[in-house]
């Protein structure tokens, strides 16, 4: 087992804690930080039904994704600092992105899409090297695009491109550098909730009387 | 939009550039990632009388359940075959049991290789039981073990491992995991005999059975020390899984499936292009009642198929059926086993350098039985039935 998956398996339950560590306790600034980190890395190491929590982490997953950890970490440094790491519009970014990748990989990838094409050969990049391209030129426009629109998302995306080359986590394939089911599954909710809000806005500016309220 | 600073834009052209990195850099690989089946043609027809014996191979058995065997031949002619056994199907106490037939014709008490609490250590994670061993014996002496390990649940939460050993199964090194399915890598597993590849390496038939049940191929290619895994579809849906790959020639194959429609025919998929597509299934004049089969390719080209018969229960019979024209037809020539209210099943042919074919299959689930014939005994047996 390769040593740096030995640690990405421990750093996600201690983002994890301590991100919800922050937002239950109420702590914020650095110092509210540090007795966070304090208490969520003694918590991961405390033996949970005799393992500590890297080992349960690791049986649900290895390959949490690096968006997923750069998102869990912009959430805690912006409760920290009290300044603003991700806006609004990157937010979204992060959350329409999850949203996309989720249904361009997982129907097919469970074999319920076309019946045999899978996106997940795809993110191989020796199988099927020529149709690769566009799983890594396509999340490499997608990184470049939002960089140059100034959107801070697109850091996160090319970070975890480069953790792809980088190969630390125990699969080799791209897309779980990009995606987990964690990640997804918040990035629908996320997409749904933004839908949801933006119908609701439309529906009530075509109702002027304001009866849409009640 | 605001003006893109002097950095924006470089570092908008490195994001493209590290999108492409891994790709560009796995172009080599990526020229020969679908080398070719390795179709062994000169392998002699074996000795011309024909023979056929069979023996348990683990006759010292204390276990409730032993199934789901695999059997490989090492450089030095060894014969090695391995089964998952335990208390029951998915317990605790199930481990990969192996045992060795030397030149003396004996097989050794079996040993258990991987237990779940090795297993756990191994990978540092949750597993609840083990299942589905299969042997890859590598050009260089080395034996490889796949297997499955279930981390939750039944086989839908089972994923694949692999582990080397240097010294012909006896002791093996740390497992570890190959990631298969972005969905937590759950419900991979290995059953039917690899085909090895041209430049070394194996396409290891697996499926699938989570929210789709369908047959894919695990591309297991050297890289550096070890072996790179990749995977690529067979079929989706829900309907065949368990294929058992032919090489025809070095670019075509045919794959059969295990079918759990309910009309029970088994299906076949042909590829030309060295199984990176296949055709649909197509159902073949075989019955299958959603069980276990195995086949491999004689010396004249006819492929040989081991299956469970139709029979009043499930699995009553294991029988033999021989095609000459690449598995669109089938002629059933030989019962191996038939015995009322009783189980022959998963049966695992292979037919190493001697030509000689060898089996594996289980009986009543608790028995490992190994089998030794030739072509001459098939052709005779072909004869005997028309």
């Amino acid at each position: 087992m390769k040593e740096t998956v030995i640690v990405w398996t421990a750093l996600v339950p201690f983002l994890l804690l301590l991100c919800f560590g922050q937002r239950l306790s109420g702590l914020t600034g650095v110092s509210g930080l540090a007795l966070a980190a304090v208490v969520s890395a003694a918590a991961v190491w405390f033996p949970w039904f005799g393992h500590p929590l890297p080992f349960w982490s690791a049986s649900l997953s290895a390959n949490f994704s690096v968006i997923m950890v750069a998102l869990l970490v912009v959430g805690i440094l912006d409760r920290a600092r009290g300044t603003v790491v991700f806006r609004p519009a990157d937010w979204h970014a992060a959350w329409i992105f999850g949203a996309v990748a989720s249904i361009l990989l997982y129907p097919s990838a469970l074999g319920l899409g076309p019946r045999n094409f899978d996106a997940y050969a795809l993110g191989w990049p020796w199988l099927f090297w020529g149709q690769s391209l566009w799983i890594f030129g396509g999340a490499g426009f997608v990184a470049a695009l939002l960089i140059w629109r100034g959107n801070r998302f697109g850091y996160v995306v090319f970070l975890a491109m480069l953790g792809s080359a980088a190969g630390f986590q125990e699969s080799d394939n791209f897309w779980d550098y990009l995606l987990d089911p964690v990640y997804a599954t918040v990035s629908l909710l996320a997409v749904l909730r933004m839908l949801w809000r933006r119908l609701i806005a439309q529906f009530r500016s075509r109702d002027p009387s304001g009866k849409a309220d009640r | 939009m605001k003006s893109a600073g002097a950095g924006r834009p470089l570092l908008a052209a490195a994001a493209l550039l590290a999108g492409l990195a891994p790709w560009w850099l796995a172009r080599d690989e990526g020229a020969k990632s679908f080398p070719g089946f390795l179709v062994e043609s000169k392998i002699p027809a074996a000795a011309t009388s024909p023979f056929f014996q069979t023996v348990q191979v683990n006759a010292v058995n204390n276990h409730a359940k032993s199934h789901s065997a695999t059997l490989a031949e090492l450089p030095d002619g060894t014969l090695v075959a391995a089964w998952y056994a335990g208390s029951g199907e998915g317990a605790a106490d199930v481990a990969i049991y192996l045992s060795r037939r030397g030149v003396d014709g004996a097989w050794s008490e079996p040993a258990a290789v991987m237990t779940r609490e090795r297993v756990q250590a191994d990978l540092r994670r949750n597993v609840i039981s083990l299942g589905n061993p299969l042997l890859l014996p590598d050009d260089s002496g080395r034996l490889g073990l796949l297997f499955v390990s279930i981390a939750a649940g039944r086989w839908s939460g089972s994923s694949m491992n692999l582990a080397w050993s240097e010294d012909g199964g006896l002791t093996w090194g740390a497992a570890r995991k190959l990631t298969m399915n972005p969905l937590a890598n759950l419900s991979a597993l290995p059953r039917n005999p690899p085909a090895r590849l041209v430049g070394g390496g194996w396409a290891v038939p697996v499926y699938e059975e989570f929210l789709g049940k369908f047959p894919e191929t695990l591309w297991l290619q050297p890289r550096r020390k070890d072996y790179s895994a990749a995977v690529s579809r067979v079929e989706g849906g829900v309907y065949v899984l368990q294929s058992a790959l032919v090489p025809l020639a070095v670019d075509r194959a045919v794959s059969f499936f295990r079918d759990f429609r309910p009309a029970r025919w088994m299906s076949a998929s042909w590829s030309d292009d060295a199984g990176r597509t296949w055709t649909k299934p197509a159902v073949t004049g075989l019955p299958n009642r959603d069980s276990g089969l195995c086949a491999i390719r004689l010396s004249d080209g006819a492929i040989l198929m081991a299956f469970n018969d139709l029979s009043p229960g499930k699995r009553e019979n294991l029988r033999l059926a021989l095609s000459e024209d690449e598995g669109r037809t089938w002629r059933t020539i030989a019962t191996l086993a038939e015995e009322a209210g009783s189980e022959f099943s998963y049966p695992y042919l292979i037919r190493p350098s001697d030509g000689t074919i060898r089996m594996v299959y289980s009986a009543r689930q608790t028995q490992i039985l190994f089998a030794e014939f030739n072509e001459a005994w098939v052709y005779e047996q072909a004869e005997a039935a028309r």
